[in-house]
């Protein structure tokens, strides 16, 4: 009896021991920060203050809290953060893209426009 | 009986770790479905499907990891946000490659109004130096005109000058002749005056050796 006893104690020690050690914190990937740090540069680079200023908040919002969760020894949370501000960072350079060709894209249907304008009144003039 | 009181605990502990592993919740599921449906629409999307096919491929998988992740807790949602995330990328990359599409379209465009553009300025500027050129010709033409017609009224002046001159000179030797006519015509006058004197003197002489003879 206090054989089974010992045997049921230990495999619940050792259960214990599992799960603690499943739920203590583990230390994120040595480059995760400094990848979403890059790539929120990235999407500065890309001028996503002026296309994409809402996901460049967050991005920029999301490492600083990545940055406290990583001092304070939270990985698991850091770890999280920073993958958040990446996805937010890579939707902003996109979303920069896509706003500069926009921009260039309007510029050029005015510019057209008033070649074609000042072309068809030369045409006028002519005839 | 301290023996069953165990085994019941241990019993409680393996359900609670087989709850949780058990299937992912309903909210889950909705948002993958939410996110596979958006993610089909885009890649059967006529315009945009095949635009960004690696961007939709990511999505996908990171869909597909959330489909099958059985993370709960702020983990769950923090791969619902970074799948919606990576779907809106897809999206938005897509919409960039049109963009860039209907960019080179419109610089094309722009392109070939430059050159239209172009040709007629050179057109304008061939236009206009011929225009200048026969300006000049013109020009060059009235210019020798007028240099002609005052070379002709030169010319007519100096003619009038001299035939005045002419007329001046027929003038004075007319009067040189009038007086000399003049002249002549009180030189025969006296003559004639002359002569009758004599005739009457010798008539005179001749009467009077007539008169002495007898």
């Amino acid at each position: 009896m206090p054989s089974v006893s010992k045997k049921i104690h230990v495999t619940i020690a050792i259960l214990t021991g599992v799960m603690l050690a499943a739920c203590a914190p583990t230390r994120p990937p040595p480059d995760l920060l400094s990848n979403a740090m890059r790539s929120l540069e990235d999407a500065q680079l890309a001028e996503a203050r002026t296309y994409a200023p809402l996901e460049l908040r967050f991005a920029t919002e999301r490492y600083e809290q990545a940055q406290s969760a990583m001092n304070a020894t939270d990985y698991g949370t850091a770890a999280r953060l920073s993958r958040e501000s990446v996805a937010n960072s890579e939707l902003a350079i996109v979303k920069s893209r896509l706003g500069k060709s926009r921009e260039a894209v309007d510029a050029l249907k005015i510019q057209n426009e008033e070649l074609r304008r000042d072309l068809d009144s030369v045409v006028e003039e002519n005839q | 009986m301290t023996r069953s009181i165990l085994f019941r605990g241990l019993l409680l502990l393996a359900l609670a770790l087989m709850a949780g592993c058990e299937s992912a919740p309903p909210q889950r599921d909705l948002d993958v479905q939410r996110l596979e449906r958006s993610l089909d629409q885009l890649a059967n999307d006529r315009r945009f499907g095949q635009l960004a096919t690696a961007e939709l491929d990511r999505a996908r998988g990171a869909v597909q990891a959330l489909r099958i992740s059985n993370s709960r807790g702020p983990d769950a949602l923090s791969e619902i946000y970074v799948a919606e995330r990576k779907v809106d990328t897809a999206w938005a990359a897509a919409q960039a490659r049109d963009m860039e599409n209907q960019r080179q379209q419109v610089n094309q465009e722009h392109s070939e109004l430059l050159v239209r553009a172009a040709r007629r300025d050179a057109t304008n500027a061939r236009r206009e130096l011929e225009r200048q050129r026969l300006l000049g010709q013109i020009q060059a033409e009235e210019s020798a005109q007028i240099a002609q017609d005052a070379e002709q009224a030169r010319l007519e002046s100096e003619r009038s000058a001299a035939d005045a001159e002419a007329a001046r000179n027929v003038a004075t030797q007319q009067k040189k002749i009038a007086v000399a006519q003049a002249r002549a015509a009180a030189l025969s006058k006296k003559e004639a005056e002359l002569t009758a004197a004599a005739a009457k003197s010798k008539a005179k002489a001749k009467a009077k050796s007539k008169v002495g003879g007898k």
